[in-house]
């Protein structure tokens, strides 16, 4: 089991992805934009030293978006394990190249597969 | 006395219809708000049990469905259409599944025969997200008559995988020579013909001479995209589009040119020299490119002779696509030196070798 924190403005997806990630055992935490998710992130790494395994999160997102979120987690000295999967509609090969400059670990293209998604993401923690 | 009564009558035949009008208005607002506030509550219920069910080996769909009120099913059918836009797999299958259970293919095949242009065009939408194939003679039959539903009805056969797509959708999208095809049209062409253009070129062929320069310049820019270009009779009508009077027309010519300039059959017979001496700087500018890519050394070293004299604004282009195709000749004359230098600075902050 991987704790997870999902960051994803489409509420629909979102619950979609929490209750896949759900029942393949992970334990998710879930936010609808970048800068709650940061704050959250930020202060549990100060505050104790603790970070999830994985987050995906969406590239689109209200505030920080998601390849901000991305770099600011790589850049983060006790963040930085953390496997981050962009989700985004955004699929040109320069998209996709920004993501994984940025630190990702992975990128998935909408529409996907959510199997597939579990699968990279089980890949990711590895 | 009597202009007063006036001036109540006046107030009373304003202010009643007025206030009806408003009160009705209100009415209207607090039922919807009644109404949307309902379904918001009720949306997350109804998704949890969609979400529990697309995750069981048999959802029992029919059964779910049986068990909800009509306003129910508009809701789940408003998230099917939502899920299929963003999954794939086996879970988007699911929820096509559910979408007949729905009863959503029916209702939209009635939309379809029966229904006007903005009942088709959902129709045609629902089509595309539940993959519901449909043939291309219940398509023309329903759809030739309006810009929309021809360019949904392109899509879905694309979408649907139909083994004429490529040659019933790309007459759909280029049905009318009157209304060209849209941003859209011309995403669902390339699609269409990036495999084998060959049904792109044959309704250019058929019908390209009455096309005007926007339509023709589309054409051009899905071709110089698609991969199975095959052979010099698809280049014909590129070569033709050289001599167009259209500036952007012969310009998108030469870009094609460009894309495809290491197939034997594309520069075959093309004067580059003339496209060099075009009297449109957009034209000159894709002839830079080609002949920076493409260019045999008589060429080459004819651009660069040529741009001597030329404005610094063609010197500039020119040692933009030489700095860019990494085919700088070592040495070049005075004029095109401080070019070459300033596209040489241009690529290096861009992080490309120069």
């Amino acid at each position: 089991m991987a704790e997870v924190v999902l960051v994803e403005d489409d509420e629909h997806l979102c619950a979609y992805l929490e209750h896949a990630l759900q029942r393949a055992g992970h334990a998710v935490t879930t936010f609808s934009d970048g800068d709650a998710a940061w704050t959250h992130l930020a202060a549990a790494a100060e505050d104790d030293g603790s970070a999830p395994d994985a987050a995906i999160v969406d590239v689109m997102l209200p505030g920080l978006h998601g390849f901000g979120l991305a770099r600011r987690i790589d850049d983060h000295p006790t963040l930085t394990n953390v496997a981050v999967l962009l989700v985004s509609a955004r699929g040109r090969e320069d998209d996709v190249l920004t993501g994984f400059e940025r630190g990702a670990a992975d990128y998935l293209v909408k529409p996907f597969d959510g199997d597939e998604l579990l699968q990279r993401l089980q890949r990711a923690l590895r | 006395m009597t202009s007063v009564t006036a001036a109540l009558g006046v107030l009373l035949v304003v202010a009643i219809p007025t206030a009806a009008v408003g009160a009705t208005a209100l009415g209207i607002g607090l039922v919807r708000d009644r109404r949307d506030r309902r379904r918001a509550e009720r949306t997350p219920e109804l998704r949890g049990a969609l979400l529990d069910r697309l995750a069981d080996d048999d959802p029992e769909w029919e059964t779910w469905v049986a068990e909800l009120t009509e306003c129910d099913r508009q809701l789940v059918a408003t998230l099917v259409e939502h899920y299929c836009q963003v999954l794939t797999g086996d879970d988007r299958r699911q929820l096509r599944a559910l979408g007949r259970a729905l009863g959503l293919e029916d209702r939209a095949r009635g939309q379809l025969v029966d229904g006007d242009v903005a009942e088709r065009c959902r129709a045609l939408r629902w089509f595309v997200l539940l993959g519901t194939p449909v043939s291309p003679d219940l398509l023309l039959a329903t759809c030739t008559d309006d810009a929309r539903t021809r360019s949904g009805a392109a899509r879905l056969l694309w979408a649907t995988d139909h083994p004429q797509a490529a040659e019933f959708g790309t007459a759909l999208c280029y049905w009318s020579p009157a209304v060209g095809p849209s941003a859209i049209d011309a995403d669902t062409l390339f699609r269409l013909n990036r495999a084998d253009p060959s049904p792109l070129v044959r309704r250019v062929a058929a019908g390209g001479d009455a096309w005007s320069p926007a339509v023709l310049v589309v054409a051009l820019r899905v071709f110089e995209r698609c991969h199975g270009v095959d052979g010099r009779w698809q280049f014909q009508w590129v070569h033709d589009a050289l001599a167009h009077d259209d500036a952007s027309v012969r310009a998108a010519a030469v870009a094609v040119l460009d894309r495809h300039g290491w197939r034997e059959p594309a520069l075959t017979d093309v004067d580059v020299d003339a496209l060099l001496d075009d009297p449109d700087p957009d034209v000159r500018r894709a002839a830079y490119r080609l002949v920076a890519h493409w260019g045999a050394r008589r060429t080459l070293t004819r651009a660069v002779d040529g741009v001597a004299d030329a404005s610094a604004r063609d010197r500039l282009e020119l040692a933009r696509a030489l700095v860019d195709a990494q085919r700088v000749p070592e040495t070049v004359p005075a004029p095109l030196a401080d070019a070459v230098a300033w596209a040489r600075a241009e690529a290096r902050a861009r992080g490309v070798p120069a």
